[in-house]
């Protein structure tokens, strides 16, 4: 009883639960061979994109804003990383670390616009995410390119015994515990929780928002090269999903788009709980579709509809999370969900 | 349509203070058609065909697709709670791939496809409202989860490729003109721009849905059913978006999946330009609709300018972000 209190308590409770609910079906429909090291390799390597893409979208969702951009930010990460080592033949390194410094960037520009603009994020993010693919697009305007197949080897390879991907996931993750333990941790959530009261306790709301949407423009840096070396190639369309599946999973991770309350834990698992979908959604259609007449020729389009689905419950069962009235008369909706206007 | 006001006594734009917010947002829609004009004005000096009748006839039908596209937009916009729809362009699609392959070019199937591409938007919309209200899903994610399910039905539907075309009639209406500068399709555009005027200021609805998007609370202690009104902007809206995919295959001829996703997030551009506060509460129709036209004109004025898609992309983008720090600013925290 204890421990369900304890475990109601955390922002990302919905997340753990989905997780949990989606392994056990995995499980079912996959048989023992999920336990494999191989497909824990194989499931974080694939995702690992996402859920980078997700912890930067929770970064910014916890001051209350969002961005929209964080796709095409992949993408023009990826066009980049591929143009310099290809055509103009720089060094790997060199020319990741300039994507990984042109996804920043992209950040601070989200964050100037926000922040200092005063433009609301739906829309601002929604301009750059334009923005930034049309520059995508003329830096890469077909798909191509190659990786050195030692990148992608080690990308998808082990390092000291685990996964290089759960390194990558790891570093992250505590890089982002050691800024939640300085101020900077708590007025982010401060500003998501209520702007007027954090500006009136004297947190400089505008350089909050600016280094959450730079941090996050780094993490999405970090996506964009993941995604580069699971893909080995250049395509300007490539981070096209993740920008709303970003959204989605930190949704499912019990972080609140209003800002304030939710972790990255619960997103991490919200981003491991959609792959898996697609996992499960794959598995249950290949060993179980030859029983059911009539579907085999179209059943892409089944398996689609049905992890779409999934995804809807998901999202439904966020019900779970923490609550308080806040409102007269009011059905009680999820904490902080209603805001003042502003 | 007037129904007595027994238990109501609001009313969008009394009192001082609000008197001062309907001009305010009254100028924002006048500097919306400010900049539409001086759109055009540009696209007059850069090619002297821009300025053609034929040529504004066409760019304000291409208008009035985004605006039928952004009606629905617009009431779930006004009715607040962070509302938003992101499924419109799925619902559009979804209109349009039932259109064509009910029809297949028939007159007499006019009516069958119209009320099931409206039946159709009206389950899209139940179902985002049950989910935003019931379950308590922000609308943001919603939609845009149903906008995925409504996109793989079309492709379980049509199994990839929609075959058919629209009814003679249907496309002689998307594509045939009054005047040159005076499409059907515009005529078409004004009848619904009275329309929605008249359902958001002159129904217990419109007076109501303001009431619910300004301030839900003190709408409930008003007696106003709040979620049957906010779900009730979700119901229309998926009409509305599946009845704007009736008309984009008129004006188009033809169908493939997915084809108004284009429009999603322009239409809350639309909105936005033209004056509705994404906060809820405020605007209007005729707003969104010369927000329409102004996204119209910008796109077909970088065409003209013989820009390459990713030239049109990113000057789309920075003349947005232009647009937005112009005149849809938050107020500064201090104030």
């Amino acid at each position: 009883m204890r421990l369900w209190r304890l475990l109601r308590s955390a922002p990302a409770l919905p997340g753990y639960l989905l997780l949990t609910g989606a392994i056990i079906i995995n499980i079912l429909v996959q048989g023992p061979d999920f336990f494999s090291m191989d497909n824990f390799n194989s499931i974080f390597s694939v995702n690992a994109p996402l859920i980078m893409a997700a912890i930067a979208q929770t970064v910014v969702v916890l001051t209350g804003e969002i961005d929209l951009s964080i796709g095409s930010n992949m993408t023009l990460v990826n066009t980049i990383a591929i143009l310099l080592a290809n055509q103009y033949h720089w060094p790997v390194g060199g020319s990741w670390l300039t994507a990984l410094l042109a996804g920043t960037l992209v950040g601070v520009l989200n964050g100037l616009i926000v922040a200092y603009l005063r433009i609301p994020s739906l829309l601002a993010t929604f301009s750059t995410m334009s923005v930034v693919s049309g520059l995508a697009l003329w830096v890469l305007p077909k798909p191509g390119g190659t990786v050195p197949s030692e990148v992608y080897s080690a990308y998808g390879g082990y390092l000291v015994g685990l996964p290089t991907t759960v390194w990558i996931i790891a570093t992250v993750v505590a890089l982002w515990a050691i800024i939640s333990k300085y101020p900077i941790g708590k007025y982010i959530r401060a500003v998501g929780g209520r702007e007027r009261s954090a500006y009136a306790s004297g947190i400089r709301i505008e350089r909050v928002k600016l280094f959450a949407h730079t941090f996050s423009g780094f993490v999405t840096g970090l996506a964009g090269l993941c995604l580069t070396a699971l893909m080995a190639s250049g395509d300007p369309k490539i981070g096209l999903p993740f920008g709303l599946n970003s959204i989605a999973a930190v949704i499912l991770g019990g972080t609140i788009l209003s800002g304030g309350w939710g972790g990255i834990g619960g997103s991490i698992a919200g981003a491991l709980f959609l792959g898996l979908v697609s996992n499960i959604v794959f598995f249950l259609f290949n060993n179980f579709a030859g029983l059911i007449p009539g579907i085999g020729n179209v059943s892409s389009f089944y398996q689609q509809l049905l992890s779409n689905l999934i995804v809807i419950f998901g999202l439904a069962s966020a019900v779970f999370t923490p609550r308080k009235k806040n409102g007269i008369g009011l059905p009680k909706t999820r904490e902080g969900m209603t805001k003042d206007a502003v | 349509m007037r129904f007595n006001f027994n238990n109501l006594n609001f009313k969008p734009g009394s009192g001082m203070q609000r008197n001062v917010m309907a001009a305010v947002r009254g100028n924002q829609m006048l500097m919306a058609l400010f900049i539409a004009l001086l759109l055009f004005v540009i696209g007059g000096f850069v090619s002297t065909n821009f300025l053609s009748l034929t040529n504004i006839g066409s760019i304000l039908s291409m208008a009035v697709l985004l605006g039928f596209v952004a009606a629905g937009q617009t009431l779930v916009v006004i009715s607040g709670g962070e509302g938003v729809d992101l499924s419109v362009g799925a619902a559009t699609s979804l209109g349009a791939v039932l259109a064509v392959e009910i029809m297949h070019g028939q007159n007499n199937a006019i009516i069958p496809a119209l009320i099931l591409i409206i039946a159709a938007g009206a389950l899209i919309g139940i179902l985002n409202a049950i989910g935003i209200i019931v379950a308590r899903v922000p609308p943001l994610v919603m939609t845009m989860a149903m906008a995925n399910v409504v996109t793989t039905v079309q492709l379980i539907y049509t199994n990839g490729t929609p075959t058919g075309h629209p009814a003679g009639l249907v496309a002689l209406i998307g594509s045939g003109r009054l005047l040159p500068v005076l499409p059907w399709l515009v005529v078409i555009g004004i009848l619904a721009m009275v329309l929605m005027q008249a359902l958001l200021r002159h129904t217990t609805y419109g007076y109501q849905l303001y009431a619910v998007g300004s301030n839900s609370n003190a709408s409930y202690l008003a007696g106003v059913r709040v979620s049957l009104i906010r779900g009730g902007a979700y119901v229309l809206s998926g009409m509305l978006s599946a009845m704007a995919g009736f008309w984009l295959i008129a004006y188009n001829n033809f169908a493939f999946v997915n084809m108004g996703v284009a429009y999603t997030l322009p239409s809350v551009a639309a909105v936005v330009i033209g004056g509705t506060s994404l906060a809820g509460g405020g605007g209007s129709y005729s707003g969104t609709m010369i927000g329409a036209i102004v996204l119209t004109v910008l796109g077909s004025l970088l065409v003209v300018l013989h820009t390459d898609e990713a030239g049109r992309q990113i000057i789309n983008g920075v003349v947005l972000i232009a647009l937005l720090a112009a005149y849809t600013r938050r107020p500064p925290i201090r104030q």
